[in-house]
């Protein structure tokens, strides 16, 4: 933020003005600029001061910051080079599995594939069939974007999106449909939209060549060179994401969708898991107790409330305090939670490596120099029972206001 | 009011074990039939040829129903075989895995059957419950979150991995068990005969790729550690600090909000 701030050196604007002070020059020339090319250059000559021997000096770490410019704001504006697709004539169509609501890796993944099969006129749609949260589109190389998020979209309703699907294939020049194949939904829309138009896709394809693509079959264990289909569903790193240009991601809205509600398949809704039966390698949530847990009985109360699958160190569990198979860590089970809060935890390397695949780490400690502290997004320095008591009461209390206002 | 009894089909495809290349049966396929085993009247159902007999037998041992080979050459079609095959023999529900462990394995097969048989089908099933409206089906979905699901037989379910595991073959029930013969539709997979299947190239490990504008960012990249460090707090009270953790679980939707 500091720097955000505009501080006028009087001397310095003094000095700019009267060309015969010694360091006029040094003060108004411009030292960087924008290259023909979009690259910033620097003019070594012009930058820098005279030190106190009359050796030329350059601050690169920025130390002396009151010299230079008057101003003391230095903000490269960063511009990626746009692209933009006018009249297209052809399209590729991604329908990304937006998981938990964003684009996932593997999503940008295929959009980036999209962009390696289009041409000057080709662009490429991006389908976001229900609600999510995702507002990078332009980044990840999305030309055109439709939502349908109506509600016969929402939920487990493939009938609804293989219609609309259909009929976008009958109303624009689509090259390709584009799916990651992937089991947060991608792998069953376009198998159902392969079979629906006849097509034999591509599945599991993961290395693109010249007009083909190498596709895993015999579960995995073979590879399969196939020519390029109507419908492909793509592995996760089948190609570099996008981000070095910036896309218009602008509405498609001439198109005329018309949807109808007949459904043989019923989506009932969720329903509730117990925690404790998900498995600790892919569940979302983790509460983890080690050595620095003095009360186990509140971990279990604070796990049961914040609806969390329990975890361990191995410090727990040679003690006796969790069983073999809740140890997280090298010799245990590698998580890939989405949160993953360490109680007591010191982060030694063993344990670490089991959690490199976690999203965000809040640690709660009572040692500030302990390793997990470097590790966790958020750190609470207290002692684990105080904050797993008042962990508990703060939900257990909003629950009953909830439960007022839903009376109300 | 008892329910109506189901008439099921299992697709039961060859396995073969990942490191020895044995064949054996194919595990997900085994998982269907498990499932399949607690609906109803039950067949466990192979398109291929006769001479396979002895592969399937590891179905057979699981003692669950018979199993029995729909015969057509190497290089008809299955999928033209099953379709042929259901429009004359009714079935309630047919099972599958959703991913065979030879061949092409693009697990088309029951999106195909489904298509030519106009059929709903759902993937990613764990458990199945009839109910006297239709099938309750639960849907196994990533994280370990399930979802319900109701529809009317006839259709296709695709098991999914956390389905229940398999019983074990019983190998003197297998050698004993009669493996049955039907004569099946044949037409031929054109495309599949181009196909030229290799052993699986391993994938290279994605690099990170730095892409500095300057040489000092560069540098910076080279040398810095990416370590965020994030947010320490030292509540005062314990109150403030559990408020903390509670707005970032909010922030990721895992506690729900009020
Ligand atoms: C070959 C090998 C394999 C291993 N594999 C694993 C593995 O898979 N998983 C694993 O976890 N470990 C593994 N370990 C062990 C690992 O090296 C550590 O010993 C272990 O992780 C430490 O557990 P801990 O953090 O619970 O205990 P400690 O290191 O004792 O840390 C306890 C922490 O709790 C804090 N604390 C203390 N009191 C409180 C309080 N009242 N409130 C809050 N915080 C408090 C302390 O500040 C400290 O940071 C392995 C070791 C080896 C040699
Ligand atoms: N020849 C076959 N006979 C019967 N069922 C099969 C056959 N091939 C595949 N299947 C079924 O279809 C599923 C998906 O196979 P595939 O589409 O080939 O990956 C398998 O798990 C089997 O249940």
């Amino acid at each position: 933020m500091a720097n955000q701030v505009k501080r006028v050196d009087p001397h310095i604007e003094r000095i700019k003005r009267n060309r015969l002070h010694p360091r006029h020059l040094e003060l108004t020339a411009t030292a960087i600029s924008m290259g023909p090319n979009g690259v910033i250059r620097k003019d070594p000559h012009k930058i820098g001061f005279m030190g106190p021997n009359g050796i030329k000096r350059i601050d690169r770490a920025n130390l002396n910051q009151a010299s230079g410019s008057s101003v003391n704001q230095m903000q490269i504006e960063e511009q990626k080079p746009k692209h933009i697709i006018e009249s297209p004539t052809r399209y590729i169509v991604v329908l990304p599995d937006l998981a938990a609501g964003r684009l996932s890796s593997h999503d940008k993944d295929v959009l980036g594939y999209a962009h390696s099969l289009a041409n000057e006129n080709t662009a490429v749609i991006a389908i976001a069939f229900g609600e999510h949260k995702e507002t990078g589109w332009q980044d990840a190389g999305v030309d055109r974007l439709l939502e349908l998020n109506d509600d016969i979209y929402q939920g487990f309703s493939p009938e609804a999106r293989i219609q609309a699907l259909v009929q976008i294939e009958q109303s624009l020049d689509v090259a390709h449909f584009l799916f990651p194949d992937s089991i947060d939904g991608g792998a069953d829309l376009g198998r159902r939209f392969a079979a629906e138009l006849d097509s034999r896709p591509v599945t599991h394809g993961w290395k693109p060549l010249e007009d083909s693509i190498i596709c895993r079959a015999s579960a995995g264990t073979q590879d399969l060179t196939k020519t390029l289909s109507k419908v492909m569903l793509l592995d996760a790193e089948v190609a570099d994401p996008i981000d070095e240009t910036q896309h218009a991601a602008s509405t498609l809205d001439e198109l005329e969708l018309a949807v109808s509600a007949k459904a043989l398949i019923n989506d009932l809704g969720m329903l509730a898991v117990n925690p404790a039966d998900i498995s600790l390698s892919v569940a979302p949530f983790i509460l983890s107790g080690g050595n620095g847990i003095r009360d186990w009985d509140t971990f279990h109360q604070a796990a049961s409330v914040l609806g969390a699958t329990e975890g361990a160190s191995r410090v727990a569990v040679d003690d006796g305090f969790m069983p073999r198979h809740r140890q997280v860590g090298a010799s245990g089970i590698w998580v890939s939670a989405r949160v993953y809060i360490a109680v007591g935890i010191s982060g030694a390397v063993q344990h670490l490596q089991g959690i490199s695949q976690v999203d965000k780490v809040i640690a709660i400690n009572t040692n500030t120099k302990c390793d997990m502290i470097k590790r966790a997004d958020l750190s609470i320095i207290a002692d684990s029972t105080d904050i797993l008591n008042a962990l508990v009461e703060l939900v257990q209390a909003q629950e009953i206001s909830e439960g007022e206002s839903h009376a109300a | 009011m008892p329910l109506s009894q189901l008439t099921t089909h299992t697709l039961l495809s060859l396995g073969k074990h990942p490191l020895s290349g044995r064949t054996r049966r194919a595990e997900q396929d085994a998982k269907a039939f498990e499932l399949a085993a607690k609906l109803g009247q039950c067949l466990g159902l192979h398109a291929g040829n006769y001479q396979d007999a002895d592969a399937l037998k590891s179905f057979a041992g699981m003692s669950i129903a018979p199993v029995c080979i729909l015969e057509i050459e190497q290089s008809a079609d299955p999928v033209a075989a099953l379709s042929a095959y259901f429009k004359q023999t009714k079935s309630d529900i047919i099972l599958t895995g959703s991913q065979a462990e030879r061949g092409e394995s693009s697990g088309m097969l029951p999106y195909l059957l489904a298509k030519s048989l106009d059929l709903p089908v759902i993937n990613q099933v764990c458990e199945v419950e009839q109910t006297e409206a239709g099938l309750n089906i639960t849907q196994a979905l990533p994280r370990g979150a399930r979802r319900a699901i109701s529809v009317k037989p006839p259709c296709i379910l695709i098991i999914d991995e956390s389905a229940p595991e398999a019983r074990q073959t019983a190998y003197g029930a297998a050698m004993r068990a009669e493996v049955g013969k039907l004569q099946g539709y044949n037409e031929t997979d054109t495309d599949a005969a181009s196909f030229n299947f290799e052993d699986a190239s391993k994938k290279p490990k994605r690099m990170k790729k730095i892409k500095a504008k300057t040489a000092a960012d560069r540098f910076k990249a080279a040398t810095v550690s990416q370590a965020k460090g994030g947010q320490v707090i030292e509540p005062k009270t314990s109150q403030e600090g559990a408020e903390a953790i509670l707005k970032l679980l909010k922030e990721e939707g895992l506690v729900k909000t009020n």
